[in-house]
């Protein structure tokens, strides 16, 4: 049992690091065309729309919590605040709601 | 071997430094969360020890939360544990909410991949499909739209 959970861990390592690996080595000398360059250059940002929303409304099990929350850490993040506070009041944004409300 | 590189040291700007074998290194440490950091840094080069380094601290703060959390987690009342789960998402506001402000092409960007994540979490008929090819399809989709839009990129 104990034996075939390490091989589940290495087997599920290798396979996740394999895609990481793959496109720095292959792409590294690659010209791209200008349209794919500006596809990749809005994936960052593609993708952290996509990881925040819908699920951050279920990030705390309680979806007014985390809406509460959500929306402090946007306030924040508008203010110019640093990223640690950010954090630290989208988490206290959702606590005070779960407490008080 | 390595001379074709264009990852630059930030200190000697226009000196390619060699790669070697730093990016069998640099893809174990790719996260959504480094990934996130390291892409939307200001310069348009990033030297790859700073990736190393951003990986290591990632890495590194990693292993002490989940120790952390294993042995004082059950200490935190519940409902604190319930809102310390938005943490990760409010990571994710602080990095793209600057740049959301700053590029109208990057917030439409944003907005559509909310869209289409949202439509693909709640349209019955996309039911089958899970959690995480919902955020690649809609990842591809909205930047594909974004290149269609805003040939010109981020910058307008």
């Amino acid at each position: 049992m104990m034996k075939s959970l390490y091989i589940v861990v290495f087997l599920m390592a290798l396979v996740t690091y394999i895609p990481r690996l793959l496109p720095m080595v292959l792409l590294k000398d690659m010209k791209l065309s200008p349209s794919f360059k500006v596809f990749l250059q809005f994936i960052p940002f593609a993708a952290l729309g996509a990881l925040i929303f819908p699920d951050v409304l279920t990030s705390t099990g309680d979806m007014p919590s985390a809406a509460a929350g959500g929306i402090f850490a946007v306030i924040l993040a508008l203010s110019k605040a640093n990223i640690m506070i950010v954090v630290l009041g989208g988490i206290l944004g959702a606590y005070l709601w779960t407490v008080l409300i | 071997m390595n001379k074709g590189l264009e990852f630059k040291n930030g200190a000697k700007a226009g000196m390619p430094i060699a790669l070697g074998y730093i990016p069998i290194a640099m893809a174990f440490g790719i996260t959504d969360e480094t990934f996130s950091v390291a892409s939307l840094r200001e310069e348009r080069r990033i030297a790859p020890y700073f990736i190393l380094g951003l990986n290591t601290v990632a890495f590194g703060s990693w292993n002490a939360g989940t120790w952390l959390g294993v042995f004082l987690g059950a200490a935190l009342p519940q409902s604190l544990q319930g809102s310390m789960g938005i943490a990760l998402y409010a990571m994710f506001i602080g990095l793209l909410l600057p740049s959301v402000k700053k590029s109208r092409p990057v917030f439409i960007v944003a907005a559509i991949s909310m869209l289409i994540h949202s439509m693909l979490k709640w349209l019955p008929m996309f039911a089958g499909l899970s959690s995480g090819l919902s955020i690649i399809a809609a990842t591809i989709g909205a930047a594909a739209l974004g290149a269609l839009f805003f040939p010109k990129g981020v910058e307008e």
